[in-house]
């Protein structure tokens, strides 16, 4: 018999560090430990030991016989959101170094006289130009000035930058003045973190790539000396496979790459999730998903299509431009912690504003005094005031309520009609947020189910899915540790991107060819995963395409079954660009001449899902698993009625639960609505089916 | 109060006017609408009553609604389901003739009840220069093609005839073409969003949404007014013009107009009396009345957002629209006979308007952050006439520094007028116009006072490839506060033609307006966009406190 070995995936969010183990013999386990905030790396060795007690070894033995680990970390977000970055200088072509300052002219809210001005990641006197001047087609029409950047260099060096940005006018197709830039740098300061245009993302428009490329310089030293922290300590511990993380895009890298394009790594964590739930969308057969991540203070919605997470180059994160494509997570404030209060009209709002983990809702018994989501979720029954986090947690409800009556007065409510008002507001922001994300971009939402994760959101999930006519939530077995779950479950992948425009009608096959060749082999290059594995290289390839005249792109799959892209295949992808313009926009022009403006490409190492554990399906009646009733609020009867409580760990496959109901897990707790029922399947997730009609 | 159920209906409604948005910003050719964001959605109910709408451009705040109801009138008795109307004369409710209006009637059950509509800037429509922004202008067939409103679709049927006019009177045909799709596009699916809306809440409960929000909003604007004063306040501003004067017209015979105004402030509404201001103009400066009601309802609006608990103005609903009230005399500068040009109306005599009643309100106690400080400048360029391939561009290469306001330090460009993105010099120099060589914030036009407004910022670009003729205009003078004419802020914008010979030195000073200038393939434009002032409050503003404020610093 073979020896076992393990693959960890790791994700540190803000109050918990998770933790998925597979072995080789397919056992699955998972713990929780809370997230130590200013070494991230030691929540993840606590966590490591918790997860090699599990398995009855000691850390050591545990590690030398983990192969490999993926990380999802929220080091570069925090560091982005919390302006914690490095001290870092941008050098730009001379007379715009103000370009990441001017932000195209962007203002988030124009009315709003109170917004304050973006924080300077890069303050002015450390924005310096160079004398150089390339314009389109790579031609250099000025020289670069090397005294001048090597004096600039100096001036930066002097101020004490930690990183350096560089960003030149069209580098994409003229890399050689930010390399030669580069070159300087390295001679003076080898020490300090580069991030240069041309690499992180070579593409055109200048504001987006200066803006991604000085985010990269900002995070980056950060987030490499967390990874070599964290990889010395796993070493020193015993561990000899290798490390990945998370990227936004919704792949694992080599740690060294993530270091060195930080900036992909910005939604490492929620990115986890969004895999997870694409995988365990084939697992239950349902490959059209929207994904709901309810937390404690926001709520992040994704949508997957055919199995595939939709990607997005449009993000902004801490008000900067990030137009690297990532998974296209959208968040609203909207979660547990919500705070609902009244406008001066007498209106109630649930959000933006959050109590937070501290004090947390009135409930938590830490001070807090206004009405949370939480608060209102425990006063409608939906949640056990003793089973709380599987009980760690001792829930107030005395202070919910007053609380709750804060506002229930104010708007001639009694106290179950106010939490049921901020629960209806709450569930509406959040549909509103999901047809955001659907119906925006041309998306049907009743062509998806609905898969609800984080602690409240399979209380919330039923009314929503209601709203949008949805008619299957999948609640998955391991949704409370699932961005974890999801890096185990990640591909190696890297994208490219490089700038191509060119009218469709002129394209060269040849050259398209060429340049897909060559991104091809540049990111083979940054998978480094050796010649014997390049055979099991996958590759998806993209344009970016509009309409002439047009100023904003569309992304759309090259349609090609072999490496090389035929005039078919061109065709195709063509008609595929008009269907998905007319898709998103309501109408489309098929004798209207199209151009190319970027090439993007996908490659992947796919990596051997673990095989889930299951069970037979068994008998349909729940009854062994009943816990009792308790008095739960439903919008349907507009009254308390006593409903039949379930005890999520004794459910096991097969069991149908009819709503209304509640299942309580240690992790969450699912609301079946009436007109719906619950169903566990073989690998433990549950699939609550709607009946059309009618609202809840 | 407003109850749950009318809140969530109405998310839902509010909904329907952004995607319609999203739809004209994605799909515009024009960089009129993908980057200016020159459009605004709406919905409106069966009595032409504003519904929701969108504020991408908050010029058209009053512009929409007051040409969809022009369109209604015109058609009186005549309006159809499948119908589309289309206009964009400044004298049906508009503002200048670049601005198409579509209105798209919808029938439920035989009635019409709920419906959207839209503005958004055309190319060019005809007139004397491309793109309808003509500084000479006295009259409004020099700036364009005057569309009374005109059915585009009959009963469902497209009217090939007027289309083809409409495109026959463009020098960019392609992309008007483009614009007007975008527009039906962006209709229809609103269209579709009321029916599913309609048909999931069916339109009675709509309705009573509708009702419910506009009694919510009348809430809203009379708790953030009930500190104004009442009274009656005046304020006055000079408007200047470089225009050429055709002689014996009926304009004032020079180059300066007079502004005046009386405000009447009472808790949640307020008059506005333009008795007094002069004559329109013999030139291109003119505001019609749905511009002046725009301008006027702007201050409103950033007062009560700046007023109210959350920071966030009350909904735009026909509640706020018809809470101002404005008595403008007919033929004066801010409601024109229909013979008057109009091409500059919204962002000259527009933020007069707007500042002169910012003033005004200051004196009731209304702090509004100061408009009138951020002063724009207008560029189009364009070819010689006959000369092939037509060149016409308008690009936003920057913009004036916001000014500060009573809470915080001006930012970025002024948006509250404003929603433009600046073009990308990548994108710019591929199209092989212009090469932009310097884009910098001007620190030294930031004033030093209490609160500092946004930095200017300058800009170099070359013409490149055929020679271009140049239209530009910027106010340099003329602060909505009973000024002289004089710019002491330091904040005006500056505009430079550099010959070849003359790079690296002064060049050639622009004042204030050029008309079809030609500038050769190799000379530069310095175009210095000025900061916001320093923020004072408005009802203490005069020229000696807003220098002091502003100070330049170095």
């Amino acid at each position: 018999m073979s020896e076992i070995t393990f693959t960890v995936g790791v994700d540190v969010g803000g109050t918990f560090t998770d933790l998925v183990c597979v072995g080789s013999d397919g056992s699955l386990r998972s713990v929780k430990t809370p997230t130590v905030a200013e070494q991230q790396a030691e929540g993840v060795l606590n966590g490591i030991e918790r997860i090699a007690r599990l398995h009855d070894m000691e850390t050591a033995s545990f590690l030398g016989k983990t192969r490999i680990i993926l990380h999802g970390t929220t080091v570069a977000t925090n560091t982005l959101l919390e302006y914690s970055g490095a001290k870092t200088g941008l050098l730009t072509t001379k007379g715009f170094r103000d370009e990441l300052e001017f932000r195209r002219g962007y203002k988030e809210s124009v009315f709003d006289v109170r917004l304050p001005r973006p924080y300077q990641i890069v303050p002015r006197e450390l924005r310096l130009g160079v004398p150089e001047r390339v314009t389109t087609g790579g031609e250099v029409l000025e020289a670069l000035d090397t005294a001048a950047a090597e004096e600039a260099i100096d001036r930066l060096l002097d101020a004490g930058v930690q990183a350096l940005a560089v960003c030149l006018f069209f580098s994409f197709e003229y890399p050689d003045h930010e390399q030669s830039i580069a070159e300087i740098i390295r001679g003076k300061a080898p020490e300090v973190f580069l991030s240069l245009s041309c690499e992180v993302l070579p593409q055109i428009r200048e504001y987006e790539r200066v803006s991604t490329t000085t985010v990269n310089a900002y995070v980056g030293p950060i987030m490499q000396r967390y990874l070599d922290s964290l990889a010395r300590r796993l070493q020193e511990s015993g561990f000899a496979g290798r490390l990945y993380v998370m990227h936004s895009g919704g792949g694992v890298q080599s740690a060294a790459q993530a270091a060195k394009f930080a900036v992909g790594g910005l939604l490492s964590g929620p990115a986890g999730a969004v895999i997870g739930a694409s995988r365990i969308g084939e697992q239950v057969d349902t490959t059209n998903l929207i994904t709901v991540d309810m937390g404690g203070t926001s709520y992040d919605v994704a949508v997957i299509r055919g199995g595939e997470p939709t990607v997005t180059t449009e993000s902004w994160i801490s008000r900067y431009r990030i137009a690297v494509p990532m998974l296209d997570i959208h968040t609203i404030g909207a979660g547990g912690g919500s705070i609902a209060w009244l406008d001066d009209g007498g209106a109630l709002h649930v959000g933006p504003r959050s109590a937070g983990s501290s004090p947390g809702p009135a409930c938590y018994g830490r001070g807090g005094a206004e009405p949370t989501v939480t608060d209102a979720d425990l006063l409608l029954g939906y949640i056990d005031p003793d089973y709380f986090l599987g009980g760690e947690i001792r829930l107030d409800v005395q202070a919910a309520e007053n609380a709750m009556d804060r506002i229930a007065g104010p708007l001639g409510l009694s106290r179950a009609e106010a939490a049921h008002a901020v629960f209806r507001i709450v569930n509406n922001n959040m549909a509103n947020a999901i047809q955001y994300v659907t119906t925006q971009r041309g998306i049907d939402p009743r062509e998806h189910a609905l898969m609800a994760l984080g602690g409240a959101g399979a209380i919330h999930a039923g009314p929503q899915a209601e709203d949008l006519e949805i008619t299957t939530i999948v609640v998955p077995r391991y949704s409370s540790v699932f961005s974890a779950l999801g890096d185990v479950l990640a591909d190696l992948k890297v994208s490219e991107v490089r700038t191509f425009i060119t009218p469709v009608e002129k394209l060269e096959l040849e050259e398209l060819n060429a340049r897909f060749e060559a991104m091809r082999a540049s990111a083979a290059a940054r998978l480094d995963i050796g010649k014997e594995a390049e055979g099991r290289l996958v590759a998806r390839r993209f344009v970016e395409m509009r309409y002439v005249g047009e100023v904003h792109e569309l992304t759309v799959r090259v349609r090609s079954r072999t490496r090389r892209i035929t005039e078919l295949n061109v065709a195709a992808t063509l008609k595929d660009f008009h269907d998905l313009h007319e898709q998103r926009f309501a109408h489309k022009a098929p004798d209207q001449p199209v151009e190319l403006l970027n090439l993007r490409l996908e490659l992947a190492l796919p990596r051997k899902p673990p095989d889930f554990p299951t069970r037979a399906f068994g008998n349909e009646d729940p009854s062994p698993a009943a816990r009792g009733t308790r008095r739960v609020y439903f919008g349907a009867y507009e009254e308390f009625r006593e409903t039949p409580v379930f005890d999520g760990t004794a459910l096991v496959p097969g069991n149908l639960v009819a709503g209304p109901a509640i299942i309580d897990r240690p992790d969450t707790t699912l609301v079946v609505y009436p007109r719906q029922e619950a169903l566990i399947d073989q690998y433990g997730n549950c699939i609550i089916e709607l009946q059309r009609n009618g609202r809840g | 109060m407003i109850s749950v159920d009318a809140q969530i209906i109405f998310s839902r409604l509010r909904f329907i006017p952004q995607r319609m948005g999203a739809v004209l910003l994605n799909t515009a050719r024009s960089p009129f609408v993908s980057e200016d964001r020159l459009f605004a959605a709406a919905l409106f109910d069966g009595d032409q009553r504003l519904v929701s709408q969108t504020l991408d451009d908050p010029f058209q705040m009053a512009t929409l609604r007051e040409s969809v109801r022009a369109a209604f009138d015109y058609f009186l008795f005549d309006v159809q389901d499948g119908d589309v109307i289309v206009l964009n004369d400044s004298f049906f409710g508009g503002s200048d003739l670049t601005m198409l209006t579509v209105v798209f009637p919808l029938f439920i059950e035989g009635e019409l009840r709920l419906f959207p509509g839209l503005r958004l800037r055309l190319d060019d429509l005809a007139g004397e220069h491309p793109g309808g922004f003509h500084p000479g202008a006295f009259e409004p067939w020099q700036e364009g093609l005057r569309l009374t409103p005109l059915k585009l679709y009959r009963r469902g049927v497209l009217q090939e005839d007027i289309l083809r006019k409409i495109l026959a009177n463009s020098r960019t045909p392609e992309r008007v073409d483009w614009s007007v799709r975008a527009g039906l596009a962006a209709c229809r699916l609103g269209a579709e969003d009321v029916r599913k809306t309609v048909g999931e809440y069916g339109i009675e409960r709509v309705l009573r949404a509708i009702n419910a929000v506009g009694s919510w909003t009348k809430e809203r604007i009379a708790s953030s007014s009930e500190g104004w004063l009442p009274g009656s306040y005046r304020s006055s501003c000079t408007v200047h013009y470089g225009a050429p004067l055709p002689t014996g017209d009926a304009g004032t015979g020079s180059g300066v107009v007079r502004l005046e105004l009386t405000v009447g402030p009472q808790p949640g509404a307020f008059l506005v009396d333009f008795e007094g201001t002069d004559p329109q103009a013999p030139a291109f400066i003119n505001s019609p009345l749905g511009q002046t009601r725009t301008s006027v309802l702007l201050p409103f609006y950033c007062a009560l957002a700046a007023e109210s608990g959350d920071g966030q103005p009350p909904e735009l609903t026909e509640t706020l629209l018809s809470s101002v009230e404005v008595r403008a005399p007919r033929g004066s500068l801010v409601n024109p006979r229909p013979r008057a040009a109009t091409g500059w109306c919204a962002s000259h005599v527009g933020a007069q308007i707007s500042g002169a009643v910012a003033a005004a309100l200051g004196h009731a106690g209304v702090h509004v952050p100061f408009f009138a400080s951020t002063r724009d400048l207008r560029l189009t360029l364009f070819s010689r006439p006959g000369k092939l391939p037509l060149l016409f561009d308008s690009p936003t290469f920057g913009a004036p520094g916001a000014a500060a306001s009573r809470f915080h330090e001006g930012w970025g460009n002024g948006g509250v007028t404003s929603n433009r993105r600046f073009v990308s010099v990548e994108e710019t120099e591929r199209r092989g116009q212009y090469r932009i060589h310097e884009r910098t914030l001007l620190e030294d036009r930031r004033g030093k006072g209490t609160r500092r407004g946004g930095p200017g910022m300058r800009v170099v670009m070359e013409i490149l490839g055929q020679e271009r003729l140049m239209n530009l205009a910027f106010d340099a003078a003329g602060a909505a506060d009973g000024g002289n004419g004089e710019d002491p802020l330091g904040t005006a914008p500056s505009v430079v033609v550099q010959q070849r010979e003359q790079r690296g030195a002064d060049g050639d000073r622009v004042d204030h307006w050029r008309v079809a200038q030609p500038l050769a393939p190799g000379e530069r434009l310095v175009l210095e966009y000025g900061g916001g002032s320093g923020w004072v409050d408005s009802a203490e503003q005069t020229h000696g406190n807003q220098a002091d404020e502003t100070e330049p610093t170095t």
